[in-house]
């Protein structure tokens, strides 16, 4: 019974040591540049629906009345800008080399 | 199967440590197979902590008294939900279950970011660990739950009686869910503030994981207060005793950041005063845990006296240091981008109703230590009842409930007067009708009529908020009435399920006032056949009936109940008498209405002549506090509903082929 728990206990520790272990062996992912361009990309994706999503609560809020016309002119604009500036970052990261250097 | 166990904490305990290491020394140096690793070491604390839990669960099971636990906390005759209930039900237990439900979290946190947050995840691997690596330390070297004794003895001990209770089995693992959840957001926070990355990524990414924390302490403290109501028998529910506060506290501060997280996305404001939100609500959970488990405070919640007071006071210092000196390092990165424009604006409504949340978090954290302080300083130690919280917390929680009718109507930036008056004019005349209404109805209590206004006028708001969204989505997109509602709410979940949130809050404030301000008491003893008057209520007493188990005898009077001359019930509140703890116990009898509960507890009887003790309470609208409970599970339920934008993001991962066409394109 005590020669079968050490087996099962050894058996334990040798898998938890594989599957710990398991990606230091494993190629290193191309993580550098690839990886925070993914990032940033989904940043400025981010960035685009979140100002779209303002702009029509925006849009809502006004209708609803809850906004005055200074108000809303400046959030619309806010948002607008932050809507555009996300767009053309995504453009830019689109165009095959654009940000390479 | 135990010893399996042992082995299982100690190589989750090494684990930890390997996943601290990685991760730490990975994102500092870049090594991106290290990180990994360490993440894997993470999942395997979480195999290894299940490991460790079902051997404990096997040993209750199988009533294995040789382990000192399990004798401690169980015996042969009791019920199966309540020997799975005992693994929690004594300190090494729950410590292991808690230490499991936050490898657990661990684990599902690292799953969900697998492709996301590459830089913020090693520090939240690291976090995550260090607090699982307190927990398994105390496990592995304080308080092991794997100690055997010297001899086997026949029988177990047995779950303290008052433990023995559905609502036991439940409020626990919930409270301890949303005390745990607590530390996904704080170590995200630790994380934006090692790497600086303090934008809003890292709010987003735990804004489900804030919300579970917050729905689970709601709900942990609503059973713990139902639980207090049906077992203690003093007719309350809630009595300011320090383990309760301990749990109300980082409900203050979770609740304050769930809004001021709001005015962080709208404004880009308010970023230092979130990150201490943050901190502060997992430093409560850490200090609740202390309260309950040192031993410095004596309350009927709280584990029996133990060592572990001072483990848990120098953990709470360490996090402390490490939190707050990072956000000092941190500051100028988190400068705000907008300032406050007026008083008269929705930012100023949710920083008042911060500054309340917060004042009701400390008001509760002095009156609780107060006792220790002053045991400390003058050898004395005083206690703080509830009267000191009740009228310090009272009028601040009658503010907030004011905030809760203004915020979401008013203008964000600056109000104007006209747009005030014509947002307010139908949750203005819903307060004062329904002020009116109960001060009619007999309710003539100054606190009482204040808060049953302000009830109606938090509804009035909540009312023409989804009215006038409904109206505005059918002028804009030519909706039908269903239609505009149904999308007003899918379209926007999280505004929408918070004003249902709100309603529910409304539901359980009139509880609370209605039972607190309305309650009658009665003590009475009386022989068999002889009737008592209690409100509009007559209540009959038939004789006792007796019934007994080897585990359990009881004792239930019989009590037929009246009103205006028709029965209308058969109520029977019960004396238990448990065996192997030889204790005593109260089954209290509710008879719960919308408008009142009739609540009788049995508070003795003596055989030889007959006389039997009743204490009985008619507790008015406390019902509504419970229906608020329910109703604020279904509006969180809708707050955690994605939203469209979410929906669109989802719909675009789970295509890459269209998105690389249209990238193509």
């Amino acid at each position: 019974m005590t020669f079968l728990l050490y087996i099962s206990g050894l058996v334990l520790v040798g898998m938890i040591a594989l599957f710990v272990a398991a990606p230091l062996f494993k190629p290193e992912r191309e993580s550098g540049r690839s990886g925070v361009r993914e990032d940033q990309a989904a940043r400025w994706e981010k960035q685009k629906t979140d100002a779209y999503a303002a702009i029509k609560e925006a849009d809502f809020d006004q209708e609803m009345g809850k906004l005055t016309e200074e108000d809303y002119r400046l959030l619309r604009e806010k948002y607008e800008a932050r809507a555009l500036e996300a767009l053309a970052e995504l453009d830019r990261s689109r165009v095959p080399g654009a940000g390479e250097n | 199967m135990t010893h399996l166990g042992e082995l299982a904490l100690a190589l989750a305990a090494i684990l930890a440590v390997y996943a601290i290491c990685t991760s730490l020394l990975g994102a500092l140096w870049r090594r991106e197979r290290w990180i990994a690793s360490g993440t894997q070491a993470a999942y395997a604390v979480f195999g290894c902590v299940t490991v460790a839990v079902v051997a404990l669960l096997h040993a209750l099971l199988t009533r294995d008294f040789n382990l000192e636990y399990v004798q401690a906390y169980s015996s042969s005759t009791l019920p199966l939900q309540y020997t799975v209930a005992a693994l929690w039900g004594g300190q090494k237990g729950s410590l292991l279950f808690w230490t499991f439900i936050q490898t657990m979290f661990s684990a599902i946190v690292h799953w969900q970011n697998r492709e996301k947050n590459r830089e913020l995840m090693p520090y939240v691997t690291t976090t995550l660990m260090v607090v699982s690596l307190f927990f398994l330390g105390m496990l592995c070297f304080i308080t092991p739950p794997f100690e055997r004794l010297a001899f086997t003895p026949q029988e177990g001990s047995d779950l303290n009686p008052l433990l023995q209770n559905y609502w036991m089995t439940i409020h626990p693992p919930t409270l301890y869910l949303g005390y745990i959840s607590a530390s996904i957001p704080f170590a995200f926070a630790i994380a934006a503030l090692a790497t600086g990355k303090l934008g809003e990524v890292w709010i987003c990414t735990t804004r489900r994981w804030a919300l579970a924390s917050w729905f689970f302490l709601s709900c942990g403290n609503l059973l713990g207060g139902r639980w207090a109501y049906e077992v203690l028998g003093w007719g309350g529910y809630w009595a300011w005793d320090p383990v309760e506060n301990a749990a109300i506290m980082p409900w203050f501060t979770a609740t304050a950041y769930l809004h001021s997280v709001m005015i962080q996305e709208k404004k880009n404001m308010l970023k230092v005063w979130n990150m201490v939100l943050v901190i502060l609500t997992f430093a409560l959970t850490i200090f609740g845990t202390f309260l309950t488990r040192s031993g410095v405070i004596s309350s009927v919640h709280s584990f029996t006296q133990s060592g572990l007071g001072p483990y848990f006071m120098a953990f709470l210092v360490f996090l402390l240091i490490v939190s707050f000196g990072l956000l000092f390092y941190r500051l100028p990165d988190l400068k705000s981008d907008n300032e406050l424009d007026s008083l008269m604006s929705r930012e100023a409504a949710f920083l008042l109703n911060n500054w309340v949340l917060v004042g009701l978090a400390f008001a509760t954290f002095w009156g609780t230590v107060f006792p220790i302080i002053s045991e400390w300083v003058r050898g004395v130690k005083i206690t703080v009842g509830p009267p000191f919280f009740n009228k310090v917390n009272g009028p601040l929680g009658i503010l907030l409930l004011l905030l809760t009718g203004i915020g979401p109507v008013i203008a964000w930036r600056r109000a104007s007067v006209k747009s005030l008056g014509r947002n307010f004019s139908i949750s203005l005349i819903a307060g004062f009708s329904a002020g009116v209404l109960f001060f009619l109805f007999g309710y003539r209590n100054y606190y009482a009529v204040v808060i049953f206004s302000l009830a109606g006028f938090v509804l009035g708001t909540i009312f023409s908020e989804f009215y006038r969204g409904t109206r505005a989505r059918q002028s804009m997109l030519h909706e039908s009435s269903p239609q505009a509602l149904g999308r007003l709410v899918s379209k926007n979940p999280r505004r929408y399920g918070g004003y249902i949130v709100h309603v529910a809050v409304v539901m359980m404030f009139v509880g609370i006032a209605g039972s607190s301000f309305f309650k009658i008491e009665k003590q009475i003893s009386i022989n068999t056949g002889e009737s008592f008057e209690v409100g509009r209520y007559t209540l009959r007493y038939n004789g006792i009936k007796s019934s007994d188990s080897p585990h359990v005898s009881i004792q239930a009077a019989e009590v037929q109940v009246f009103v205006q001359g028709q029965q209308i019930d058969t109520m029977y509140p019960e004396k238990r008498h448990y065996k192997k703890q030889d204790q005593p116990t109260t089954e209290v009898a509710i008879r719960p209405t919308l408008l009142e509960d009739l609540y009788v507890v049995l508070g003795g009887y003596d055989a030889p002549s007959g006389l039997v003790t009743f204490q009985v309470f008619v507790n008015p609208l406390l019902s509504w506090l419970w229906i608020g409970g329910l109703v604020l599970i279904l509006g969180t339920c809708v707050t955690m509903m994605p939203t469209p934008a979410e929906r669109q993001e989802r719909v675009l991962a789970q295509a890459p082929v269209a998105r690389g066409n249209e990238v193509a394109e």
